[in-house]
């Protein structure tokens, strides 16, 4: 026969499987007979390659309510499956199993807890952070202005969210929607970053204090201890200060009418306290410990007098809008309204500039967009949380691969309870009502857990949060989606799977090969997927770590290990500067000092722009300068590459002519070539057709004063003497520091009697600039260690079943002579396969990830191969390690005790 | 009276059962369809006239022998009910008293 020659044509096969898995079961036999015979007879007329289009044009064609519609149960499902009794026994059926099923119930809720420990700790940290501006009455009526500059010379706009001083006023007084407005301005990139008080014979440093429109406290809400918030700005020389340094100060938060003495970068000051504030209503951005009025002397006077509406964007600008009002419309007018006030302006400085506003609500999330704002990014954010959703994920598969792998031991109770009637839903809400107990467990733990290591948590993310579970409703709300969520994610696979085994064959013995099949795959995914999260997590680990590196050890074209800061701001010190600096170099430990106006890691805050002999102010370079001496080549060990150094007799007190050293860029800006550069003489025009010439002495390599994710900018330092720069770096050899440290304070002490003595490392000051790269890298590698070890958990789990299920294959293999280590390997192949695996798969995910992160640094690494191996030979070892715990133990177990009961 | 009507697929379908007797059965009625109307059907469509017409009670079904070509599967067979044939029967009195006065228009009486 013909038939016996060539194989009978068959439908295809997927066409078939789809049809069996869409099709209703009472419709099946018949749909799909009818389709063979159709097939069958279609080969006939027009061929099996035809036959087979049709076959798969007809199967689509079934895909209709009418085909797919399931014929209701004859058995009702039971109404009692959320019947308070039956509620009750599942969770008595949920206890029984986990006490008989110790070893499990261990790992699983172990897993939990520590999975709900991260997890909660980064929901409250987010919440915390996006609470900020949301507690004033009219937050969603409070915006910021924000400023857009254009130079011609520069492509890309410079966004920050400062402006220029007269324009917050000009807007009040023009436009009748701003119901009130203030003005911020933070002294401390000024080089004001500390502020001397005095009060009695009390002396220390506080650090942060804002400059504030008198309205400020109609704008903002703020919870007042003591005085009135509308009148307390009011008179000049008044300051409102925070609860805790009322408390430092005095002892008391009734501070009102008490007087104190404070010192910025110049001259002391007298102030009256007329308030007394707290952030009990709520955190906002504008944190600082006190505020004074602009109407005082100092920055105050200088930005009332200030009239430019280009320049000078220093100060934080914020509107409070009638209700009502139709913000986008406002914005739209201030186009018109910076060229009525301030076009000529901008027209003279040649440059551009845009006015928008950003909803105060979102100003502590957004902080990476615009420059001069502190805060949290919102991308930062969602990452934490993407993490926060992985690790509780990995610990959730911990839960479904565990209980299906032992589906076999419940088989048989499944059937009974199937067998005296139990309908699928209430045994599904058997198993859900397992894994909620295994969860609020789980989180009963985790919750006083996360009480108990918020300080070290807290650390890690340099936060200051607190567990208010009495008072906030929301973490309530938190922690109880925590625990549905969780319980339902772990839970539904394993109620789902174990709920559809069919009694008869299970009263058989036979084991549907098909569906455990199928089990035993997906729990292979799953291990996958949890060795996926966290490989990834290693590799990103490993790349954080070695770009943190890099950034703090890359050659930054000066020395900063064993560099001592002493910054010197009290009032009638700097006369004193110049001998404490021969004091000091008088020392054994010292090899040299310096003094400089903003050392390197710091904000310069000066700038200049210059043009070269030819040119005009058109095509002029801003430049950033500090003031030093002829000891920083030294100190710094700061390469010459062209010219010579400074000598004491460059000092020159006329501002318009001075010698200075410039770095590499800004010869390469100006198109300068290093020969020619020498002797050269930079221009800038000022206002009143005065000129500034520099003359270029020398060409120093180029250094990074900021972070290494920006490029290095022009830079250039001119020649002071020693009074005029108060930031005194010495160059120290010791192996003693707190001995060097005492000599240096008892120098201090004789000369500046007034001021507590401060000193700094360069290379601390200089890591700071990193704070943020150090605390991700913190973050994620604490995550990647809980991943990793939650993810070991489960395999163990799994291991250990495994072994148990082949303990008689174990004990054949023993007798007949297999030896510890060949068993062993046996059992870990399993799973270290699967760790392969999922590195492979993981690998490109991560270099994806990491690049992404990367590109944000003008300085970056490269992504290495041996990353990825070593990556993954961390996963595969901690993996192999935890099986290999199991598999030895069970090769070296007795064969006879596994052989004999049979 | 409320009573069921029928869409012309579903006549069609319910008549070629009818003449079948007994031996109707989804790829049977597909292509004889197929062969008395020339239209180009798919199994899809004939099966659910099949069901609605016997959520309508004018068909009844059990199942055949099974078929090696069907892979062993049975096969469902249908029959009209007693309903059935009333309502065909009462759709073909209405279209012939309808094509009589549409022929002899004169022997109308309410004309």
């Amino acid at each position: 026969m013909s038939r016996l020659e060539q194989p009978t044509p068959q439908p295809p096969r997927w066409a078939d499987r789809l049809l069996e898995w869409f099709c209703a079961p009472h419709l099946l036999e018949n749909v799909q007979g009818d389709l063979h015979e159709e097939f069958f007879y279609q080969v006939e007329q027009i061929g099996v390659q035809k036959a087979k289009f049709q076959y798969i044009l007809e199967v689509l064609g079934f895909i209709k309510p009418f085909a797919i519609k399931r014929k209701p149960s004859p058995y009702p499902s039971s109404t009692t499956t959320f019947h308070p009794t039956m509620i009750r026994n599942y969770f008595n059926i949920a206890i029984r199993n986990l006490a008989k099923n110790r070893l499990y119930a261990a790992l699983n809720i172990f897993g939990l807890t520590i999975g709900t420990l991260c997890c909660l700790y980064i929901l409250l940290y987010v919440q915390d952070e996006r609470s900020y501006d949301k507690h004033h009455t009219a937050a969603e009526r409070l915006y910021r202005v924000t400023t857009e500059l254009n130079f011609p010379d520069t492509k890309d706009p410079h966004r920050m969210s400062t402006c220029s001083p007269p324009i917050v006023p000009a807007m009040q007084a023009e436009f009748p929607e701003v119901e009130s407005s203030t003005r911020v301005v933070d002294p401390a990139p000024f080089g004001v970053d500390r502020y001397l008080f005095k009060v009695g014979d009390k002396v220390f440093y506080q650090n942060t204090g804002y400059v504030v429109d008198s309205a400020f406290f109609q704008t903002f809400d703020y919870h007042f201890l003591a005085g009135n918030p509308k009148k307390a700005l009011n008179a000049p020389q008044s300051m409102v200060i925070s609860e805790a340094l009322a408390i430092k100060l005095f002892n008391t938060t009734d501070a009102l009418n008490k007087t104190l003495k404070v010192t910025g970068q110049v001259e002391e000051e007298t102030y009256r306290v007329t308030g007394v504030f707290n952030n009990s209503l709520g955190k906002s951005h504008l944190m600082p410990d006190f505020f004074t009025p602009m109407n005082s002397r100092g920055i105050g006077e200088y930005v009332r007098s200030d009239n430019s509406w280009a320049g000078n964007n220093f100060l934080f600008g914020y509107l409070k809008f009638k209700p009502g009002t139709d913000v986008q419309a406002f914005e739209a007018k201030l186009a018109a309204f910076i060229e009525r006030n301030g076009g000529d302006q901008l027209r003279q400085m040649k440059m551009q500039k845009k006015l928008f506003l950003q909803p105060v609500r979102a100003i502590h999330t957004s902080a990476e967009d615009l420059a001069m704002s502190k805060g949290t990014s919102e991308r930062f954010l969602n990452m934490l949380l993407l993490i926060a959703g992985f690790i509780q994920l990995v610990a959730c598969i911990n839960f479904m691969n565990l209980s299906t792998a032992r589906s076999t031991r419940r088989a048989k109770e499944v059937g009974v309870r199937k067998a005296v009637g139990a309908g699928r839903s209430s045994l599904m809400g058997q198993f859900l009502s397992e894994s909620m107990l295994m969860t609020l467990i789980a989180v009963g733990l985790a919750v006083p857990l996360v009480w108990l290591l918020l300080p070290l948590l807290n650390q890690i993310t340099g936060a200051s949060l607190s567990l208010q579970l009495t008072q906030d409703w929301s973490t309530w709300g938190i922690i109880v989606s925590l625990v549905l969520l969780t319980g339902v994610i772990a839970g539904s696979y394993p109620a789902f799977y174990l709920s559809s085994f069919n009694p008869l064959s299970i009263f058989r013995g036979m084991r549907d090969t098909k569906t455990s099949r199928g089990a035993i795959n997906f729990r292979k995914v799953l291990v996958v997927s949890q060795f996926v999260i966290s490989s990834v997590l290693i590799i990103g680990a490993v790349v954080i770590q070695r770009q943190l590196n890099y950034l703090l050890k890359e050659d930054m074209g000066f020395e900063k290990n064993q560099k001592v800061i002493f910054p010197i701001r009290a009032e009638g010190s700097r006369p004193q500067i110049g001998s404490f600096r021969n004091q000091l170099r008088a020392l054994p430990e010292v090899n040299n000092v310096s003094g400089m106006t903003a050392y390197p890691g710091r904000f310069v805050p000066n700038d200049i722009s210059m043009y070269k002999e030819g040119e005009s102010m058109n095509s002029a370079t801003v430049i950033r300068f500090a003031f030093t001496d002829e000891h920083f080549v030294n100190t710094l060990k700061v390469k010459l590459l062209a010219g010579r150094n400074f000598t004491p007799q460059d000092t020159s007190s006329d501002f318009s002519k001075a010698k200075v050293l410039v770095n590499q860029t800004v010869l390469k800006t100006m198109n300068i070539s290093q020969e020619e550069a020498i002797g050269m003489v930079l221009r800038s025009d000022r206002e009143g057709g005065e000129q500034i010439q520099y003359t270029i002495i020398g060409v120093f390599q180029d250094i990074n004063f900021e972070r290494m994710s920006e490029e290095i900018k022009p830079y250039m330092v001119r020649i002071a003497s020693p009074q005029d720069l108060p930031q005194v770096i010495a160059d120290v050899t010791t192996q003693d520091y707190p001995a060097f440290v005492q000599k240096a304070q008892k120098i201090w002490t004789e000369l500046f009697p007034g001021a507590p003595f401060e000193y700094l490392f360069l290379d601390q000051e200089v890591a700071q600039l990193y704070q943020a790269e150090q605390t991700f890298s913190d973050i994620i590698g604490t995550f990647t260690l809980v991943a990793i070890f939650i993810s070991c958990l489960g395999l163990f789990g799994l291991s250990v079943f495994a072994a148990e299920q082949r303990m008689k294959e174990i004990g054949i293999r023993k007798v007949l002579g297999a030896s510890v280590g060949s068993l062993t390997g046996l059992l870990a192949k399993d799973f270290v396969i699967l760790v392969v695996l999922s590195i492979c798969i993981a690998s490109p995910i991560a270099w994806y990830l990491m690049n992404l992160w990367l590109k944000d640094f003008a300085y970056r690494i490269q992504i290495e191969w041996w990353i990825f191996v070593l990556a993954g030979g961390i996963a595969v070892m901690v993996a192999f390690l935890t099986v290999s715990f199991q598999s030895v133990r069970s090769a070296l177990a007795n064969p006879v005790k596994s052989l004999r009961s049979e | 009276m409320k009573r069921t009507y029928l869409g012309e697929f579903e006549e069609l379908v319910l008549l070629t059962v009818a003449v079948l007797e007994g031996q109707a059965y989804g790829v049977v009625l597909l292509h004889e369809l197929v062969a008395q109307t020339g239209r180009s059907l798919r199994l899809n469509q004939v099966h659910s006239a099949l069901q609605r017409l016997e959520d309508k009670g004018m068909l009844s079904s059990e199942m055949g022998e099974p078929t090696a070509e069907r892979g062993g599967r049975r096969k469902r067979l249908f029959k009209v009910t007693a309903f059935g044939i009333r309502t065909l029967e009462e759709i073909q009195e209405i279209r012939s008293s309808l094509w009589n006065r549409f022929t002899n228009p004169k022997t109308d009486p309410s004309l």
